[in-house]
């Protein structure tokens, strides 16, 4: 940490003359019982609910259950400081966490203290904000229209997210599913070329709830050297932090982002995942003795998701008249919760209330993982409800039948196993959706802007490359999209200008295609 | 000190039928006496030891009634009938709540660096009245700890004015000042 001895006086000076000298009325109790990260305290009779306590050792907790004859609360630090009766302070103040740009490139816990070692946060008081906000509501909000591109082929194409969408990434483990969000995150620095100050910059929040401490290393690292740190916040509650925090971080993520949503920029948080937070909240929930319901999930646990999920929101362009809180219209939250699945299991407890909040889930299959197709979306079941309206017309156009085309091949898939006298459509069904389910395979931390897509997808559905092998695909994909870029960079300019594909682009893409065959024939 | 809800009803019952009875001075004394009594370790652990016979416990407590008001020792016997002999350690600490709040007082401790004389116990009684409404009976406890100044805690309500208290808020102020950015 860099600090200067001069800074450092100049701050205790500025401290010491506005030090605030007068007594206060505090409420105080006693700790009865402490353990497992929660304590019962006895006492503090105008304790509010989710208020910060003060505890000995500086040791802070939050509390949770208002009881008739005492507090339930969790605590939030090392709990071996806390002993039998203690005494505990309240604070008068709700679990806050810091929010704006200072936060922006780094990496802070579930209260936003930072565990980059980067030095303190440059934030004031007024940068605090409760954990817990309302969602916005009706009038504040606007259907969603703006897409949000993640890059992904597959998913940009088939299963569109709109900015203030609420999309669920769900799949087993080792599935792809945070390298998926990590090539979103890469990809919007094509929003605002990276710099956080460009109002167009969707800004990103990832929040770690339950993962190893080396995978959000990771994390960190690649989107270090994809240059995707500076517009992103990485908040992280890693398996070894109290089960309090991992399941808080998750709202103190969510403050975060609702400030830049609230100031009219776009923001998408990844919750990565709520699984493992409700697992956190369960923990918790029992040891404070609230009743266990299905599979001993507290009764609380859909709403534990839906009022974090709600508050993911488009906002409409009035939204400042009306709510002083909004500080400008238009702002957007995109939500990318990620629920793990055992064994592919999605109608177990936690998918099924997740998916039902949701605006749709990207479904990622261990199968298709297994035998190369990356990402593993499996199309079928994966759906996206409103993103549809939020998709540009080019790739509206282009990708309209790329759906039906990749189902039609699953079906005929399975028959095909079993006969060999097939007819000539069957046959051209089949070769079509080879090859277009070879096109849509894409590497990981490559993420495609979105005028190459409508390109690639343009070629794929065309036909033109049905008599190409399928093999030599993945070449042909990059021969043509470099061809295209050195002899008619127009094209990909007049496809994000006009949002739209002209019959004189597809002409010259047809020419383009031609001309990239013919390379690898000889 | 922490009192169960089981402990609260019980002795606001008999609270309430020493006021109804005319027994008021003659039960709260008893109570007291109890209070004493089970202020000692030995007498405690006795009644909460699981190896005595119930019947043994039963037939010490009335011995322990023996000079008590009718009331208090149908008090005792309902409670040994009950199974609710736990109760009895608690039971003063919050008889004496309902009757302080009968007389319009509350309890308090003033922690203090140094023993306080009671011209200055009074004069702090008299300064926190104003915020409680009441009339408080404070107690002085002496905690080096402190430095200087004085700590009140009067129902789960604390007034900090000690040295240490003020060297406290000032660092957690101090903690929890920004740098910032140039």
């Amino acid at each position: 940490m860099d600090l200067r001895p001069a800074e450092v006086t100049s701050i205790l000076k500025r401290e010491i003359e506005n030090y605030q000298g007068n007594t206060k009325l505090q409420g105080v109790g006693t700790v009865l019982t402490v353990g497992d990260g929660v304590a019962r305290v006895y006492g503090l009779d105008d304790c509010m609910m989710n208020e910060l306590l003060e505890f000995a050792g500086g040791v802070r907790g939050v509390a949770l259950n208002l009881e008739e004859d005492n507090v339930g609360c969790v605590l939030l630090g090392d709990a071996t400081k806390v002993k039998e009766g203690d005494r505990v302070k309240t604070t008068g103040r709700i679990i806050s966490v810091p929010t704006g740009p200072a936060l922006l490139g780094r990496v802070v816990n579930a209260l936003g203290d930072p565990l980059d070692g980067k030095g303190p946060l440059a934030v004031t008081a007024s940068d605090y904000l409760p954990i817990e906000q309302p969602a916005p509501n009706v009038v504040e909000r606007e259907p969603v229209k703006q897409p949000l591109q993640t890059g992904i082929k597959a998913i940009d194409a088939m299963i569109p997210i709109g900015r203030g969408q609420r999309e669920l990434v769900i799949g087993d483990r080792q599935t792809g599913k945070t390298a998926l969000l990590i090539d979103t995150i890469i990809n919007q620095k094509t929003t605002g070329g990276g710099d956080p100050k460009n109002p167009e910059q969707v800004i990103c929040i990832y929040v770690a709830m339950g993962q190893k401490q080396s995978t959000v290393v990771d994390v960190v690292r690649r989107l270090e050297l994809a240059g995707a740190m500076p517009y992103t916040i990485v908040v992280s509650a890693s398996a070894t932090d109290e089960a309090s925090m991992q399941y808080l971080a998750a709202y103190g993520g969510c403050t975060m982002g609702e400030r830049f949503r609230d100031e009219g920029r776009h923001v998408v948080i990844m919750y990565d995942d709520l699984y493992k937070q409700a697992l956190a909240y369960r923990q918790v929930m029992l040891l404070l003795r609230r009743p266990p319901g299905r599979e001993a999930f507290p009764g609380d646990v859909f709403n534990l998701h839906s009022r974090l999920l709600e508050r993911a929101a488009k906002l409409s362009r009035d939204a400042h008249k009306n709510n002083p809180r909004y500080k400008a219209g238009g702002g957007s939250l995109t939500a990318l919760p990620v629920v793990e699945t055992q064994e592919g299991d999605v109608s177990a407890y936690i998918p099924t209330n997740v998916i039902s909040i949701t605006d749709g889930q990207i479904f990622l299959e261990s199968n298709l993982f297994n035998s190369g197709v990356r990402p593993a979306v499996n199309v079928g079941v994966s759906v996206s409800r409103v993103g549809g309206s939020a998709q540009i017309p080019a790739m509206k156009k282009i990708a309209g039948g790329l759906r039906i085309n990749l189902a039609q091949y699953r079906e005929l898939q399975a028959f095909a196993q079993f006969g060999s006298d097939l007819d000539k459509a069957t046959q051209s069904a089949l070769t079509r959706g080879e090859k277009l389910v070879e096109l849509l395979k894409q590497g990981q931390y490559v993420p495609v802007p979105v005028e190459k897509q409508i390109m690639v997808i343009y070629a794929g559905t065309s036909g033109s490359l049905d008599d190409f092998p399928t093999k030599k695909l993945a070449e042909f994909e990059k021969a043509f999209l470099s061809y295209v870029a050195d002899t008619h960079p127009e094209v990909g300019a007049g496809i994000l200008e006009t949002k739209n594909v002209s019959d004189a682009a597809k002409a010259t893409l047809d020419k383009a295609i031609a001309a990239v065959k013919k390379q690898f024939v000889s | 000190m922490n009192t169960s809800p089981v402990t609260v009803r019980f002795a606001g019952a008999l609270f309430e039928l020493s006021r109804e009875k005319g027994a008021a001075a003659e039960i709260d004394r008893d109570v007291e006496r109890i209070g004493v009594e089970f202020a000692e370790p030995s007498v405690r652990a006795y009644f909460a030891d699981a190896r005595v016979a119930h019947a043994e416990k039963r037939k010490h407590l009335d011995l322990l009634g023996a000079s008590c008001h009718a009331l208090t020792q149908n008090f005792l016997r309902l409670l040994a009938d009950k199974q609710r002999l736990s109760i009895l350690p608690e039971l003063a600490i919050a008889y004496r709540r309902f009757v302080l709040r009968e007389r319009g007082a509350v309890e308090g401790e003033v922690e203090s660096a140094r023993a306080l004389s009671p011209a200055d116990l009074a004069e702090i009684a008299t300064a926190l009245t104003p915020f409680f409404k009441k009339q408080i009976l404070l107690t002085n406890r002496v905690e080096p700890a402190l430095l200087a100044g004085a700590r009140v805690v009067v129902e789960n309500r604390m007034i900090d004015a000690s040295a240490q208290g003020r060297l406290d808020a000032l660092r957690a102020q101090m903690m929890a000042a920004r740098l910032n950015s140039n």
